[in-house]
């Protein structure tokens, strides 16, 4: 099964009156339960391919299905709604709300679903526990070292049973011996899960988890 | 729920920035509240002023003419048959007592000094001047609704059989003729038909009230004042209401009564005679609705910058938000709530602290102030009744404020937020 196809996508970045091509009409597709790794210099357009994968971002031209929806034919509330249920988002600065707790940062997205609050706790607590951040449940973002931080992402990406989870640089504000730790756990939960995981890195030790690597430069896959 | 929830927690977040909004919101009510109390003391004051020189809720006069020539020369315009009138108007609706009273000007005199006061006659039997040290808690209650009855006295007794001939004078009129409890002092005032008349009357109680009043309005019987001028009836009736806000309802209903001796019968509510009365309070109103506008003008900018510098510094977070799920119109509403809450709590607490700071000013004893040549006190009296429109507007202009920056918010492309750093 196919979990994201791209049909000759283009990206155009407008900067005042210049106009800069950041993808030039890709296509590809990832299937379902993979786990695929975008690499590529700076500026060559992964992140760029990895927000339209996601549908955080817009394609210029060309067409994006994402298990089968076309997400151009969708309204902000139906595309929100999609993300919210189909995707799961990892930063490289993490992204954690600041006002939330950890517990509450993970059940946000459950929030959204109008998840009943029994169920919400108990998944809550079971992905917390999955990922080791069980006795953190209370503690604020800004008390957790960089690895639990992402540690919490990681479940709040998961607490929804995404689809698939976009991953920009997942490792990169981390130390070598965390990241790893990471990309561990992240592999774990593909097996665990199925989830399809799709990720940007430079670093080669982080692409040693991928079952695919795309390469990307200026714009186009090579 | 989300979205006022995220709203609530953001607010606490940049504390300072929080803090400082809050304050210039706080501080702005605060000191509308503080003026608001110090003109509704004036203002009540003023009313009493008024009502004690015998207004009345409501008055009936023989005709139209008597609040054109009629005031304190009634001899043209006695009510003939009062009594009967009276029965009627006992039964409207409202009405809890009619009160007849003649009004007339003399020259009062002491061994020293002469001076001009207006006579306001009232029956003895109605306890007109219902000594607040003796009275109780219902009749104060009474007192309170009937404006007649709020005179205070701060020496003697209330009028009565006892002392046909007794009278209450003011405290300044007491000290102006320097007299005290007890003396006599002697009245010349004319009597129906051209003459004049002279009597003495004995003072019986000394008054505290508003200055004005103090000064001019002196109470005597009105069967001693009937006899004094040689008048048969009243010139007015005043009615007195179970509550103010009924003038308007009561004055409608007498105007339905149809008197056989009286085809124009005359009403008056309160507020149509009390005209300068009207006239400071469309003046303090003026001032209060020119400060409130300038207020919630800064209310305005204060939170459109508060929430443009918030929407510029949580660009990451809300990409954030937006790609876990929250729609557009959910974060438009996070920085709409966020505003209406910064609203809501800084003039919650202005009001709070405008009557703690009014409490304040009230234990240092007010504000002093020079009233008709002598030195006053004014305090400051803010009604709770009176702050709504304190809170809606600043409420109200605080979502407005924070809509242009919520709606940038919601515009912005999540891809473009999250490169954001």
């Amino acid at each position: 099964m196919v979990a994201v196809k791209l049909e000759s996508v283009v990206k155009d970045y407008h900067l005042d009156k210049i106009s800069v091509r950041a993808l030039n009409g890709v296509s590809l597709q990832v299937e379902e339960g993979d786990i695929v790794c975008l690499m590529g210099p700076s500026g060559s357009g992964k992140s760029t391919l990895l927000n339209i994968m996601g549908a955080i971002d817009v394609p210029t031209s060309g067409k994006v299905l994402i298990k089968g929806t076309d997400i151009s034919s969708l309204s902000d509330r139906k595309l929100s709604e999609f993300r919210n249920r189909t995707m799961g988002f990892i930063f490289q600065a993490f992204n954690l709300i600041p006002v939330f707790s950890v517990s509450e940062n993970v059940e946000y997205p459950l929030l959204l679903q109008k998840v009943s609050k029994t169920d919400r706790a108990k998944r809550v607590a079971d992905i917390l526990q999955s990922v080791g951040l069980e006795s953190y449940a209370h503690r604020r973002p800004d008390e957790l070292s960089g690895g639990q931080r992402q540690r919490v992402a990681i479940a709040r990406a998961l607490i929804t049973k995404p689809a698939f989870i976009v991953a920009d640089e997942p490792t990169a504000s981390l130390d070598h011996k965390t990241g790893k730790g990471i990309m561990e756990l992240m592999a774990e939960m593909n097996k665990q899960m199925g989830t399809t995981i799709i990720f940007a890195t430079h670093d080669p030790m982080v692409s040693e988890y991928a079952r695919s690597i795309i390469r990307v430069l200026d714009g186009d896959i090579v | 729920m989300n979205s006022l929830n995220l709203a609530f927690r953001n607010i606490f977040r940049n504390k300072r920035r929080s803090f400082f909004t809050l304050m210039s919101i706080v501080i702005g009510i605060a000191g509308l509240v503080v003026f608001q109390g110090f003109v509704r003391n004036q203002m009540v004051q003023f009313r009493a002023s008024v009502v004690q020189g015998g207004i009345g809720h409501l008055q009936v006069a023989a005709s139209p003419d008597y609040y054109l020539k009629g005031e304190y020369n009634p001899f043209d315009y006695i009510l003939p048959d009062s009594e009967k009138l009276i029965s009627t108007l006992r039964k409207v609706e409202y009405v809890k007592s009619v009160i007849p009273a003649l009004g007339f000007t003399g020259l009062a005199a002491s061994s020293e000094k002469t001076i001009s006061l207006l006579f306001k006659a009232y029956p003895v039997a109605d306890p007109l001047f219902a000594n607040r040290e003796r009275a109780t808690e219902a009749q104060l209650k009474e007192a309170r609704q009937r404006p007649l009855l709020i005179a205070s006295l701060s020496t003697g007794n209330q009028l009565s059989a006892d002392v046909p001939n007794g009278v209450v004078v003011g405290e300044r009129a007491a000290k102006i003729l320097n007299v005290k409890l007890g003396d006599v002092i002697t009245v010349l005032g004319m009597v129906s038909g051209g003459g004049m008349n002279g009597t003495d009357m004995k003072i019986v109680g000394i008054y505290k009230g508003a200055v004005t009043a103090e000064k001019y309005f002196a109470y005597i019987s009105y069967d001693f004042a009937k006899s004094f001028i040689g008048v048969e009836g009243p010139s007015t009736l005043l009615l007195t209401l179970d509550n103010i806000d009924n003038t308007n309802k009561v004055a409608g209903l007498v105007k339905e009564i149809k008197d056989p001796n009286t085809s124009t019968l005359a009403t008056r509510k309160w507020t149509e005679l009390a005209v300068y009365y009207r006239q400071v309070n469309t003046m303090y109103t003026t001032f209060l609705t020119v400060i409130r506008a300038i207020l919630l003008l800064v209310i305005l900018f204060v939170i459109v910058n508060t929430q443009t510098m918030s929407v510029m510094e949580r660009m990451r977070e809300i990409g954030t938000l937006r790609a876990l799920g929250t729609s557009r119109i959910q974060v438009v509403l996070t920085f709409i709530f966020e505003g209406g809450l910064l609203g809501a709590i800084g003039s919650i607490f202005g009001v709070l602290l405008g009557f703690i700071l009014s409490w304040i000013f009230n234990l240092m004893g007010g504000v002093p102030m020079v009233y008709d040549g002598e030195m006053v006190r004014n305090y400051f009296t803010p009604d709770i009744m009176s702050m709504l429109p304190n809170i809606w507007p600043v409420i109200l202009f605080a979502l407005i404020a924070s809509a242009g920056p919520a709606r940038k918010a919601g515009k912005l492309q999540i891809a473009d937020t999250l490169r954001f750093i």
